[in-house]
């Protein structure tokens, strides 16, 4: 037999050599992969934010959709128009605006000698060209932008520094939709929109030719994306040198890069970190009024029989009693969220109704209201209709907020008034296949469960539910003659007629009940004590706000 | 040329042949797997919220709007070329996307793997040797530990534990452009310790015991014996009879772990923020990227071929009797 050895035998020199060799291959292997190039950033001055929940989805505005992706292109093009810190649209490569012809022209003074990055002039035709591309391909290779483009005729440039936007009809959205249009340099994207404009969507744009406070230094596909300050600027100069996105795939490591200072601000905290980072002092937590709201919608299709007693008013009230909506914001968001009664957020501040809150928990009157339905409780606490028992089958996305412990929850509050349900949760594409279910008849449903957010203007909280939306964004198959009413007045008026229609839309929401806000999740952000970033404490986007330029043109840092 | 030469090149000729109708049968099957997921990129994943317009203009695009039959005949037809397509997500050229994406998953892996067979070949031997001693006991259940407990716990373990001391994520500091060659490569090694760590003892575990099992046995055979009575060292009877006999199935093991490397990369991906082929899947399933999709089992699948085949070579160059 073999004696042992204390000592295990070396690595030979040849498998030491091959190691070595191989580690510094894939190193270098690694290096030539990336598509990063050198860059002015970094050092003292440059803001790095991270985020562990979404990416930059593209660099080409004609496909680029997700909020990353809107934040760089405001950045980095002019806007005519943006939106400051107190929700007002102001402007952006627009100096002035004119409203004629009873709203159905608008006419910008925009900056003079601005310049694009590559030297050539930026002008007012500039901007005409994209508006009108953006038109003429709507329906097809600039869909992305055919809301903001509504009821526009033709934009055109008599002068460089002069635009006129030309409506069919006066248009309530219309400062809101330029506020949404970045202005694209044409001798670079002009020879990509010929004819149907089938190469927009190809073209990279990897080195974006650019106009904004800041200009795009170097990009790696869902790692990074790092920008320095553009000197041409037409606007107010940035006090940052340069600031960088960094994506992580787990909130654990963008934590932990923030506590080891290897970001300086945290974006899309999820709520249950809150807590252990508020005992860091090196760290501020901003925890503000959000627009992601959660909501328990109803299934209001006609194809959807099974259940009536759900399109019963009185059902759906005595499940929105049930509801403690407090209770569901401290155990799901660990508080850091706010109740109301309205699809509207209140961090949309005037568009808001205050007057449409949370139904209040009431257990009891919920129970009462039941009862006095007769849907008695049978002899395993679930109430019965005509002998069958409410028992229903509610869907949701894997990735709406706060799911699934939102679910579980309103699932257990319901048992409490005797209904059952039966939670299924799959993918966001699945779950929208489920919802529409075979020619958008909205089958073999009862309730769902998911999140939604838009911007500042409340046309899109609104829009979601009209009846043109069936097989859209209506998830909850509401169609109510009245309440499209509502939203078709509100879309041509103006100032404090039409925040008076909106909040009528609301009222008229709410005492239908189609969908129940559970609760509006606030926008958490982290960020060491190191400057300024005034909207961290102010704004709903926090950071990352892809509707103003406000936001990265004041913060400062060091 | 010798007999068994050509009998080894005909039964890898053979087997390459195999490997090459499997994967021209994968890429058919791919077409229709993913395809039979609810929804597609043009009215559900890609784009939350899209207009109706952008739908009828983004299933043009993509080809959604032709029939079944003339998508996969549009689909082999380019495949014939060497064209893996355009993705959906980003519109670049899914051969490019996936090339990235697979060479930073390979910059984590082949360090992992190596350091994994470097740390199994080591405790390995050493504990079979000893076998039976406590030190053969400690290191087995050092190894058993490994195998059992769940990859992204031991990542996240690792990522408190080195917290300041090395990167949390990504597979570089973004924001350490313009610095030296030499500051960005500590950077990039820096970044790589921590996942390449994990991985390894992620796989460490099963080789280790894999391969001390079979030395174990390997060492009570009787040519050990009779080597030991030759008088041979030791170190050589270890190194040139036992250890590469025992290395076989210890090959085997290798050639599955790289063939199934998606699924064990994914998670530390997930953890470390790395950009890899686990994450490109990950993201591509969600939106419904059929392009990316099809190019990225097609990848795997030929990386299990190609494993296979590269495992039988090595059969046939570590036993003899194979090549016989």
């Amino acid at each position: 037999m073999l004696k042992s050895r204390h000592h295990a035998p070396r690595l030979t020199k040849r498998l030491g050599v091959a190691l070595t060799s191989a580690s510094l291959s894939v190193v270098l292997l690694a290096g030539c992969g990336s598509d990063g190039s050198s860059s002015n950033g970094g050092g003292a001055g440059v803001l790095r934010i991270g985020d562990a929940s979404s990416k930059i989805d593209s660099l080409n505005p004609f496909v680029g959709h997700n909020g990353f992706a809107t934040a760089t292109f405001r950045v980095i093009y002019p806007y005519l128009l943006q939106y400051d810190q107190s929700q007002n649209i102001v402007g952006d490569f627009a100096k002035t605006t004119a409203v004629a012809d009873g709203g159905k022209t608008l006419t910008f003074t925009t900056h003079d000698g601005a310049k694009w990055s590559d030297g050539k002039p930026l002008t007012a035709a500039d901007a005409a060209w994209t508006i009108n591309t953006f038109v003429r391909l709507k329906d097809g290779a600039a869909a992305t932008f055919a809301p903001y483009v509504t009821n526009i005729v033709k934009a055109s440039a008599p002068t460089p520094t002069t635009l006129t936007v030309e409506y069919s009809t006066p248009t309530a959205t219309a400062q809101d939709g330029l506020a949404s249009l970045p202005i694209l340099p044409e001798h670079i994207w002009e020879p990509m929109a010929a004819g149907r404009g089938e190469q927009l969507a190809s073209f990279a744009n990897a080195s974006p030719v650019s106009a904004g406070p800041f200009k795009l230094t170097q990009y790696t596909e869902n790692q990074f994306a790092n920008f320095a300050t553009y000197k041409g600027y037409y606007g107010p100069a940035p006090k940052l040198k340069g600031f960088g996105f960094q994506f992580f795939t787990s909130n654990d490591a963008m934590l932990s890069a923030l506590r080891s200072h290897e970001l300086d601000v945290a974006y899309e905290v999820p709520p249950t970190a809150v807590s252990q980072l508020k005992d860091d002092k090196s760290l501020t937590v901003n925890n503000v009024a959000g627009l992601d709201t959660d909501v328990l919608g109803f299934n209001s299709s006609s194809f959807q029989d099974e259940h009536s007693e759900l399109k019963d008013l009185r059902v759906r009230q005595a499940i929105d009693l049930a509801i403690d909506k407090k209770s569901l914001i401290d155990v799901v968001a660990d508080g850091s969220g706010m109740t109301t009664g309205t699809m509207v957020p209140p961090a949309l501040k005037q568009w808001n109704n205050p007057a449409v809150a949370a139904t209040p928990f009431d257990l009891a009157s919920a129970n009462a209201l039941l009862d006095s339905m007769g849907f008695a409780r049978g002899a395993d606490g679930i109430r019965t209709v005509n002998g069958r028992p409410m028992s229903y089958k509610l869907l949701f996305p894997s990735v709406a907020t706060g799911a699934p412990r939102v679910v579980t929850e309103v699932v257990k509050q319901l048992a409490a008034i005797g209904i059952k349900v039966d939670a299924r949760s799959s993918d966001f594409p699945t779950f929208l296949q489920a919802i529409y279910g075979p020619e958008n008849h909205y089958r073999n449903w009862d309730m769902m469960i998911t999140d939604y957010a838009f911007g500042y203007d409340p046309s899109g909280y609104l829009f979601s539910w009209t009846c043109s939306q069936l097989g859209g964004n209506n998830l909850a198959a509401y169609c109510d003659r009245d309440y499209d009413e509502l939203f078709a007045r509100q879309s041509t008026q103006t100032g404090a007629e039409r925040v008076k229609t909106v909040q009528q839309a609301q009222l008229r929401f709410a005492h239908e009940k189609p969908v129940i806000p559970l609760y509006v999740a606030n926008a958490i952000s982290v960020a060491r004590s190191i400057g300024n970033l005034p909207e961290m404490t102010s704004s709903p986007l926090v950071v990352v706000n892809y509707m103003s330029k406000t936001w990265i043109e004041q913060a400062t840092i060091g | 040329m010798s007999t068994s030469l050509v009998r080894t090149t005909a039964v890898l000729g053979r087997r390459l042949a195999v490997g090459a109708l499997v994967t021209v049968a994968v890429a058919v099957g791919n077409f229709f797997l993913f395809r039979l997921a609810p929804g597609n990129a043009a009215n559900l994943g890609l784009v939350p919220n899209a207009s109706p317009e952008l739908r009828r203009s983004l299933e043009r695009q993509f080809g959604l709007d032709q029939s079944t039959a003339a998508q996969l005949k549009a689909y082999l037809l380019q495949l014939a070329h060497g064209n893996l397509g355009i993705s959906f997500g980003n519109r670049q050229p899914v051969a490019a996307n996936l090339w990235t994406a697979l060479v930073n998953t390979v910059t984590m892996v082949v360090p992992g793997l190596l350091l994994a067979l470097a740390l199994a070949v080591l405790t390995g031997v050493y504990a079979a040797w000893r076998r039976g001693s406590a030190s053969d006991h400690a290191l087995r259940a050092v190894a058993l530990t490994m195998f059992a407990i769940p990859g992204q716990w031991l990542g996240m373990v690792l990522l408190y534990a080195a917290r300041g001391h090395l990167p949390a994520g990504g597979i570089s500091d973004p924001f350490l452009a313009g610095a030296g060659l030499q500051a960005q490569l500590v950077d990039r090694v820096q970044h790589m310790v921590l996942p390449c760590l994990t991985y390894a003892l992620i796989v460490y575990g099963a080789f280790m015991i894999v391969l001390r099992t079979s030395l174990v046995e390997t060492l009570s055979e009787g040519y050990i014996l009779a080597a030991k009575a030759r008088g041979l060292s030791n170190r050589l009877i270890l190194r040139r009879h036992a250890l590469r006999n025992a290395l076989l199935p210890l090959v085997t093991l290798v050639g599955l772990t790289i063939g199934t490397l998606v699924a064990g990369v994914i998670l530390v991906e997930s953890v470390f923020s790395w950009p890899g082929l686990g994450e490109s899947i990950y993201n591509a399933v969600n939106a419904r990227d059929y392009p990316m999709l099809q190019g990225a089992f097609l990848l795997l699948t030929v990386v299990v071929v190609l494993s296979n085949l590269v495992v039988d070579a090595a059969y046939s160059y570590l036993d003899p009797r194979v090549r016989s």
